[in-house]
């Protein structure tokens, strides 16, 4: 028993090292949403291709979808561009984009030269709309499900790995 | 200022807002550089919400209606001081725990060191 005392220490102190050794490798830095399950935020936004056209939430249409904020200046957007084609090609889900604090003219050659992966994109050069939806980086991806209501919010490229552990179950 | 290059410029004509600004920005948690406040990230996104923060002290809103302007957008992280709840408990009342432990081994330990001592006052005898 006396020595199961002496030793307690000892066993909080190995416990506290594999508890911190663990973590280490993990760079888990996706903050949680506070939207899930709720409404995609109200906005009134031009349309990307067409500063005439003003978009608001009435417009998003055909869920489910996806909202992706993308920017020209953000290299990982570039890195999940083919994916986001690949869905698109395949008819998989509607995507709309956020093009997020960019310049309209480079935004719009940048799809003319890649491809354009999204139902159209949202112009929100003043990060407003994404300050409602707490965004803090792009990429991110947000899945509206069938209902309208915020299903999942992935921060960083969406690779098919993510898309297959995150976003197809909300899809059957 | 300390560096001049970097430093934005958030203009208030009243005193007591400047220093509310200035204290607010402390306490909130930058989301995407995780471990400084607004005050001390450039951050595009820190960037933003200090000027958003500038813009609802402008307007007057207290710092309870700035605090739930952030956290309906951004969750209880970016508070430096997380409120209490189901998530949090173990961060609040932890320590208290911890505490207890100590003493209770703390009080275990003279309790039984105490006989022995006695033990060895009567055998030098």
């Amino acid at each position: 028993m006396r020595r199961l005392i002496h030793a307690t220490p000892l066993i909080i102190f190995g416990l506290l090292v594999l508890v911190l050794f663990s973590s280490l490798d993990n760079k888990n830095d996706q903050l949680e949403s506070v939207l899930i399950d709720k409404n995609f935020p109200n906005f009134s936004l031009t349309k990307l291709e067409n500063e005439d056209y003003t978009i608001t939430r009435k417009d998003l249409t055909d869920f489910p979808a996806l909202v992706n904020v993308w920017a020209t200046w953000c290299i990982t957007c570039r890195v999940e561009h083919p994916f986001l084609m690949s869905l698109k090609e395949k008819s998989v889900i509607n995507i709309y984009g956020l093009n997020y604090k960019d310049s309209r003219v480079k935004a719009v050659e940048l799809l003319k030269r890649d491809g354009n992966p999204f139902v159209y994109s949202i112009f929100d050069k003043k990060g407003s709309l994404s300050m409602d939806l707490g965004v803090y980086g792009a990429p991110e991806t947000f899945l509206i499900d069938s209902a309208g209501l915020i299903k999942v919010r992935h921060v960083g490229a969406l690779t098919p790995d993510v898309w297959e552990k995150k976003f197809i179950k909300y899809l059957k | 200022m300390i560096d001049g290059a970097t430093q934005e410029i958030y203009p208030f004509d009243d005193q007591q807002k400047e220093m509310r600004f200035n204290s607010l920005i402390q306490d909130y948690r930058c989301p995407k550089c995780q471990s400084s406040n607004l005050a001390g990230s450039n951050a595009p996104i820190a960037k933003d919400l200090k000027l958003e923060i500038y813009k609802l002290i402008k307007k007057n809103k207290s710092d309870q209606e700035i605090t739930n302007f952030l956290t309906q957008r951004y969750g209880d992280f970016i508070l430096y001081k997380p409120p209490f709840n189901s998530l949090t408990y173990i961060l609040w009342v932890g320590p208290f725990i911890l505490l207890c432990f100590i003493l209770l081994f703390v009080g275990w330990f003279v309790a039984s060191k105490k006989p022995s001592t006695s033990e060895k006052f009567l055998d030098s005898e």
